[in-house]
This record gives C-alpha cells, structure tokens and sequence, in this order.
C-alpha cells in the first residue's frame, strides 16, 4: 500500500523526459510561420491574378451583351470576397490570444469557435458557388443568342452537371463536418461540465 | 531579436519538462505529448512580448498547455478512454526497472482520472503551489483544495488496485 507521498516521489524520480530541443523547436517555429505566410501568400495571389484577368477580360473581351459583362463582374466579386475573407482570418489567427483565457472560459470559445468555423465555410462555399452559378447563367444568354444551338446546349448541361456537382459536395461537406462538430462538442460539453463541477465542489 | 531568443531559451529550459509531464499525463502518448509540448512553446513564442510584464511567468505558460491540451480534441479525433488506457498499455517502453514499472503504472493510473483530474494532479504531482493552480484552472483556492484531496485519493486507490493484481 503507497500514500501519495510515496506516488510524488515515484513521479519526480521518472526519467521519462520530451524529445524537443530548443534548436529544432526554433527551426519547427521559422518553419510553420513560413508555411503559414506562403500558404496565404499563394491563395491571395492566385485570386488577385484571376481577379486582373478577369478585369482585363471584362475590359478587352468582345462581349455583344451586357449580361456577359456582368457575368465577369459577378465573378471578380466572388474572388474579392474570398480575398477579403482569407485576409480577414489571418488577422484574427495573428490578434487570436484566447489560450490565454481560463479553461472553462477556453472551452466555450472553442465551442463558439467550431460552430463559426463550420458556418464560415459553408457560407463560403455557398457564396461561391451561388456567384459562379449566377455568372455561367448570366453569359450563357450570350450563347443562347450568338452561338449555334448544339453549344448552348452543351453549355446547359455543362451548368446543370456543376449544379449538381456543387449541391452533392456542400451536401457531403456538411453531413461530414457536422457529424465531426457534432463530436467535438460532445467532448467539449463533457470537459465543460467537469471543469464547472470544479467551480461547485 | 537575440534577446527575445535568450528569454525565451530561459523559459524552456526552466519549463519544458513540467509542460511535458503535464501533456503525456493528460493524452497518455509520448508522442502526441512531444507534439503538444512544441505547440505550447510555439504559441509561448508568437506572445513573448505579452508575458514580459507577468509577475509569474510559468502560470501564463501553465495556462497555455492546458488550453493547448484542451484543444487537441480541435484537430485529433481523440479515442474513447478505454482504448487510451490501453494504448498506455502498449507503448510504454521496455520496464527495465522497478521505478520505470511504477512510473508507468502512475501513468496508468492517472489516464483512468478525468481530464481536469489529469491535469490537477500533474501539476499538483510536479509541485506547482496550489495558489499557482488555482490561477492555471481559474477556480478559488479553496475549491482546488477540495477537489485535489478528492483526486489524490482516487489516484491512490488506483494506483494500490493495480500494484495488488
């Protein structure tokens, strides 16, 4: 039979130790802050060279009605909105200082934190999805009326095929993320109710 | 930059075995503990300039840990408690001794406690002032003082069921 004194001095006489050193954890820290900075850097330029070509095709393209214009328009606001969006989230990761809150305040941001997360994305890709929908319908009036009626019919079904394309995924982003969430915050309403057992005891 | 590189060397050094004491206690993996370790000290490095006017910089470090611990169920879909307890089973290393037999069957024993059981007791076991605790977990002193008498005896009994088998 042990007390726990007797535990406390098996536990400070442990070996067991981490494998981290101060050399490899500064390396590992120079190397997330680049692959973090190169990831954004890589998203936002990639739209921002869409959204030029976009604007020089709006400027330059031999469109014959206005709705295809407004096609492209449609589309660059998509792009400026995802821009903006990613560029919003990098400044609140690099201003984020929750961990520094007590665990049981912690866990309510978490859980806060997932659900925004989850309706950030979706609404996003929502947004995005519903935009680039509105402008393949908006420049196939333009096909409809200039082209022969084989390519507007292949332009049709090209656009129900990405309907369906993009109801079939938001559906199976949800079902999964949900069912993830679903999970998550199982577990952080268990951690929750034994931290405040805490706060009663 | 330099300087910020010493006090932040200061701090590991002073630090990083009580933090990885308290990740392999609360997630029972050495490895997952190693990676937990570095993502505390990495977010201890991203708001160095925060702690610099803290009287006690450790409870601030403390607090991130288990904020970070917290957290691994962000991004790991973590396994039910009964396949944690025996993943503990499986990978402790070789028992070469009767101290590493008993500090693994600490371990054991402490992966069977809840998770802010787990983390009360690492802290308590790694000698951190009650005080100190109370201001990591964010509850009253006298509260913490109860619930650790509480842990400290389930962990006994644990641990002394198991040493009988």
């Amino acid at each position: 039979m042990k007390d726990f004194d007797e535990l406390k001095s098996i536990w400070s006489g442990q070996q067991i130790s981490h494998q981290i050193n101060f050399e490899d954890l500064k390396k590992e820290i120079k190397s997330r802050k680049k692959a973090f900075g190169n990831k954004l850097l890589l998203e936002v330029t990639g739209m921002s060279i869409l959204s030029m070509m976009l604007i020089g095709i709006a400027i330059y393209g031999d469109f014959r009605l206005w709705s295809s214009q407004l096609s492209i328009l449609v589309l660059l606001v998509a792009c400026l909105y995802y821009i903006g969006s990613q560029i919003s989230h990098f400044k609140y990761i690099q201003k984020d200082d929750s961990f520094l809150q007590k665990p049981t305040e912690y866990i309510v941001y978490l859980k806060h934190y997932k659900n925004k997360r989850f309706l950030f994305n979706t609404t996003r890709y929502l947004i995005f999805s519903i935009t680039a929908t509105i402008a393949f319908t908006l420049y196939l009036i333009e096909f409809y009326f200039f082209n022969p009626i084989w390519h507007s019919l292949l332009a049709l079904i090209f656009e129900i095929i990405w309907v369906v394309f993009c109801w079939k995924i938001m559906k199976f982003y949800r079902e999964r993320e949900q069912q993830s969430l679903t999970e998550i915050i199982d577990s952080l309403e268990k951690l929750q109710t034994q931290f405040n057992s805490t706060e009663e005891a | 930059m330099v300087d910020k590189e010493v006090v932040f060397q200061d701090i590991f050094k002073a630090n990083s075995r009580k933090i990885f004491h308290l990740c392999y206690g609360y997630t029972g993996d050495k490895n997952t503990a190693n990676d937990l370790m570095q993502d505390t000290f990495i977010k201890v490095w991203q708001n160095l300039d925060k702690f610099r006017n803290q009287a006690n910089v450790s409870t601030w470090i403390y607090r991130i840990a288990v904020n970070t611990c917290l957290s691994w169920l962000r991004t790991e879909k973590r396994q039910a408690k009964d396949e944690l307890n025996e993943k503990i089973i499986d990978t402790q290393p070789e028992v070469t001794s009767d101290k590493h037999a008993q500090v693994a069957q600490l371990y054991k024993c402490i992966a069977l406690l809840e998770e802010n059981e787990r983390i009360l007791i690492t802290l308590v076991l790694d000698e951190v002032p009650y005080n100190e605790i109370a201001t990591i977990a964010g509850i009253s002193e006298g509260n913490l003082r109860v619930k650790i008498h509480r842990i400290k005896h389930k962990l006994t009994d644990l641990y002394n069921r198991y040493e009988r088998l």
